[in-house]
């Protein structure tokens, strides 16, 4: 099988690469074992915790570094247009983060946020009251915990719950009642029902919020039932899967598939054939002895959570290509004391030269990039760069292998 | 200043491991008006931090033959009267290739003279009996081992005192001993959740405080030669093993593997340890390496499998009276009276032993505290079944009845017995599971907020087995965090509580963070810091604080 581009990895960062080089006219193929960290969203996009989310200095071997700052304004543009074209307005811009809401109420910066969900906005503080809604016996959303959230910020607020008997269908097996399994009941007559047992419990309210649970089911169940209760309904993040997250993945892919593009699903990539300090080929695991061949290989297969990295007692390593890792030699040294401080851990990852081309048995290999969380460098979750560092990889990458800087489409 | 507490009672019990929470109880049957206090919550310390074995008392028969003989009569009681604690799963005792098998015999004898029935198979019978143990035995010897769920029974134990009067306060720290002369009369206690201080007058005090009791008995002014002796462990991810599996050898690092309920422990080490780190409960990495190469020599699959967390306690070994040097360390039971050791009236320790031995010395710390008060009534604890195991759950009655239960109600009965009568799952909200890995309901933790002194989420953990499965809690702190938002606990508080669960966790993942373990920890700090906040959280809160 051969291709222009062959991505390992079908998550955000190889699908974001996957679209850029495919809208150029690229054979692209994809090969995913089907993970993504998308399918945990909170629903907005991260570039940098700093409240303005300009980014002017970075330490020389993160990643932003290496993409260059001054790209990440023309990177944001198109990421929101892929996300637009794929069917998925996502609202914000580089440079002046908003704040989304969390599971627990806590507001965080964001860069890009999916337009159904919740910001918060300062003017919200004088507007009347909001009515955060929960589904009962569903307990991934956390209505006080939210309400709380926002009144700390000054917003005058209350909480509501609403039943609906399709759902008790979903407790019969233990992992059911959660936000996947309600999403697809709510379609048809549910949401009506749905609506019309909110009203009466929002009246008057300026703003009803509701559990991410809308996209799997009917697409329009939201704005259905913002018609019958006469305000604006925003949608906040669940703990465990998050719907939209698996909705904005799905959209993407198919995104993809229309460019012209071939997404393997369930496979993986499991080794390389290197000729003169270039990919060959690759193989995967369902193709058995059928090579995938291509002119360049593209690395995005995610940090430790997506196998893309693996820790032993001994070692970690990248178990695909072999590519030479950053890390801490001693596991002692892997982990910080608390959670909640800062993990070395997370900052693991393959080492990339200018051009984010990784290294194999000590030296550069000349077409494969490494792209998205496998990039030594980046903590995600302390520098709240998590997905910045995803599409400006990705994009830098498409860029190396077109050979020329893509096409901002500026949006009406 | 503190405040005077006018009430007196007959004994004030100090610990709340198995050995407090079952004196607790012995001296509530027999009559006596009972405090018992612990300062954190029960089973937080030794007793929660073991093998959760149900020891045959095979393991003591060749050096400690008092101990073993011990041993088997306690764990023919606690099968009786603490049945929903007690998995009934057999031990074999294999002999490896390295292993001496001659010792096979001398051991079989001395479990017989303990009274332990030994009976040698055939190592291939042994295999079929467990799967999972190493194949290349050459030797085994099937004994009466179980599994017993250490924070059930002291559970039990704390419900049935307070059923019979007694009164419990958990994050309550003694603070210093009251006396009068000759006499300890009571405790001053701290009430760690508010601060307040308080005194408590008592004829009798019970130092039942495990390794902390040398402290206990400082504030008394006496001397107790104590050596904290930290044993660390491994939990695998899922059970690998349905019957207990031990080394026959003398007694070493590492040789015994414990099936518990969904998982499966190995242990232990042993590690003299000084008096100042008996609150740190380290696990290092040479230990953790030592766990898993011996472990694997008993099941060659514990090589290849998810661990979930290291965790370690500290045995509170006593020396002899008449060596103060500490050489000559029992593992038996040491049940002091003051008065006649150290001429102080009023104050007596009940320390040494092992939890397969807490009843018995609940019965004889409790004998010397009725003999001190003049009462005479004899102990029943033996025959007395426990709460939850005085009779079938009545939505139980048979295996059918059980099978047609919801995941909810069938972990609710697993782990309460008959008292999972008192859980109601009237609608679908109380059936809605919390903790999917364990099938914990709403329900369920209602009954824990309510009826057994459960105040915060890492208490829920203990009561319920909340976050104990393989996921350790990821996805089900924040639904039990809601659970108890929803009992009228601050959601601020909750929050923090939350990340004080996840922390909690992490101490024991830290050690094996490795492979999954890593996997999972890293999905941790994304959702609960990145998606959530939490961290954020508490600088918000910090920043609040500071402005006022």
């Amino acid at each position: 099988m051969k291709y222009d581009v062959v991505i390992a990895g079908g998550g955000l960062a190889g699908l974001m690469s996957g679209i850029a080089l495919a809208r150029e006219g690229r054979s692209v193929a994809i090969i995913s074992f089907g993970d993504s960290a998308l399918h945990f969203s909170s629903g907005s996009l991260e570039m940098w915790n700093d409240a303005e989310g300009a980014l002017n200095s970075v330490a020389a071997n993160h990643p932003y570094a290496i993409v260059g700052t001054q790209h990440l304004d023309r990177y944001s543009r198109i990421t929101k247009d892929i996300f637009a074209s794929a069917g998925e307005q996502l609202k914000g811009e580089y440079g002046c983060n908003h704040l989304r809401i969390s599971p627990v109420g806590v507001l965080k910066p964001a860069w890009l946020t999916f337009d159904d969900y919740f910001v918060f906005d300062p003017k919200m503080t004088d507007g009347g009251g909001v009515v955060v809604v929960g589904i009962d016996g569903y307990l991934d959303f956390y209505p006080d915990f939210i309400a709380d959230g926002l009144r700390r910020k000054g917003v005058e607020c209350d909480v509501a719950s609403v039943s609906l008997p399709e759902l008790e269908r979903l407790r019969e097996s233990a992992t059911e009642m959660r936000s996947v399994g309600i999403s697809r009941l709510l379609k048809g007559d549910a949401v009506e029902r749905l609506a019309h047992q909110m009203a009466p419990l929002v009246h008057g309210a300026q703003m009803v919020i509701m559990p991410a649970v809308f996209g799997l089911g009917d697409v329009d169940g939201r704005q259905r039932i913002e018609r019958v209760v006469g305000c604006p309904v925003r949608v906040a993040p669940t703990a465990s899967i998050s719907v939209a997250g698996v909705r904005a993945q799905k959209k993407l892919v198919e995104e993809f598939r229309g460019l012209g593009g071939t997404y393997i699903l369930g496979d993986k990539v499991v080794s390389c054939r290197i000729e003169d300090g270039r990919v060959v080929g690759v193989r995967s695991h369902n193709h058995g002895d059928v090579e995938f061949v291509a002119k360049d290989f593209i690395l995005a297969m995610g940090s430790f959570f997506s196998r893309g990295l693996v820790a032993t007692p001994e070692e970690i390593y990248e178990p695909t290509f072999g590519a030479a890792v950053v890390c801490a030699e001693k596991r002692e040294a892997w982990c910080a004391e608390r959670i909640l401080e800062a993990q070395p851990f997370q900052r693991y990852g393959v080492r990339v030269d200018g051009n984010l081309r990784v290294e194999i048995d000590g030296s550069v290999v000349e077409n494969l990039y490494a792209v998205g969380s496998i990039v030594a460098g980046a903590d995600a979750v302390k520098e709240g760069c998590g997905a910045g560092v995803v599409v400006a990889t990705a994009l830098m990458a498409a860029e190396q292998i077109l050979g020329k800087e893509l096409d901002v489409k500026e949006m009406n | 200043m503190a405040a005077k507490f006018s009430k007196e009672y007959d004994v004030i019990i100090i610990g709340g491991g198995a050995t407090g929470a079952g004196t607790a109880r012995d001296c509530a049957l027999r009559g006596l008006k009972v405090l018992l206090v612990e300062r954190k919550d029960f089973a937080t310390g030794a007793t929660g931090r073991n093998h959760g074995l149900l020891h045959s008392g095979a393991r003591y028969a060749v050096t400690d033959g008092e101990s073993a003989a011990e041993c088997i009569a306690e764990n023919m009681i606690l099968r009786r009267v603490a049945r929903h604690c007690v998995e009934e799963t057999e031990g074999l005792f294999i002999t490896l290739p390295e292993d001496d098998l001659s010792y096979q015999s001398l051991f079989i004898e001395s479990c017989r003279r303990a009274g332990i029935k030994a009976e040698a198979i055939d190592p291939r019978e042994a295999l079929r009996l467990e799967p999972s143990v190493n194949p290349t035995l050459i030797g085994a010897v099937k004994v009466p081992d179980g599994a017993v769920d250490p924070f059930r029974l002291v559970s039990a134990n704390v419900l049935d005192a307070r059923l019979h009067g007694a009164e419990v306060l958990n994050y309550h720290q003694v603070e210093s001993l009251l006396r009068e002369q000759d006499r300890i009369v009571g405790v001053e206690l701290r009430n760690l959740t508010t601060g307040e201080s308080m005194q408590v007058r008592s004829r009798v005090v019970v130092n039942a405080a495990g390794i902390w009791g040398a402290k206990i008995a400082e504030l008394a002014g006496v001397k107790l030669n104590m050596f904290p002796a930290k044993g660390s462990l491994l939990v695998f991810g899922h059970r690998i093993n349905n019957v207990v599996i031990n080394r026959c050898r003398k007694p070493a690092d590492a040789d015994i593997l414990v099936p518990g309920d969904t998982i499966s422990l190995i242990g232990t080490t042993s590690l003299r340890i000084p008096f100042e780190e008996v609150d740190k409960n380290v696990v290092t990495p040479e230990e953790v390496d030592v766990l898993l190469r011996e472990g694997a020599k008993l099941a060659p699959t514990l090589a290849t499998t998810r661990i979930l967390r290291a965790y370690s306690g500290v045995r509170p070994l006593v020396a002899a009276d008449n060596d103060p040097s500490g050489r000559s360390i029992s593992r038996g039971i040491v049940c002091l009276d003051h008065a006649e050791r150290d001429g102080l009236e009023g104050f007596v320790t009940i320390t040494g032993g092992k939890l397969m031995t807490y009843r018995l010395m609940a019965e004889w710390v409790t004998d010397l505290v009725c003999r001190k008060l003049g009462v005479s009534v004899g102990c029943t604890t033996a025959s007395t079944p426990l709460p939850g195991s005085k009779d079938v759950p009545s939505r139980a009655k048979s295996r059918k009845e059980f099978i047609s239960l919801g995941v909810g109600e069938k972990g609710a009965v697993g782990r309460h017995g008959d008292k999972a009568d008192e859980i109601g799952f009237a609608n679908s909200r109380d059936a809605a599971l919390v903790c999917e890995c364990e099938q914990v309901s709403v329900a369920e933790l209602r009954y824990a907020i309510q009826s057994l002194n459960a105040t915060k989420l890492v208490d829920l953990r203990r009561r319920t087995r909340l976050g104990m499965g393989t996921c350790q809690g990821h996805i089900c702190v924040m639904r039990a965090a809601g659970v108890l938002a929803e009992n009228n606990v601050n959601s601020t508080d909750v929050l923090d509580e939350a990340a004080s669960f996840i922390q909690e966790r992490w101490r024991g993942v830290k050690p094996v963070a490795w492979g999954d373990a890593l996997v999972e920890a890293q999905f941790t700090q994304w959702f609960y810091d990145g998606v959530c906040g939490l961290s954020e959280l508490d600088r918000q809160k910090t920043n609040q604080s500071e402005e006022k």
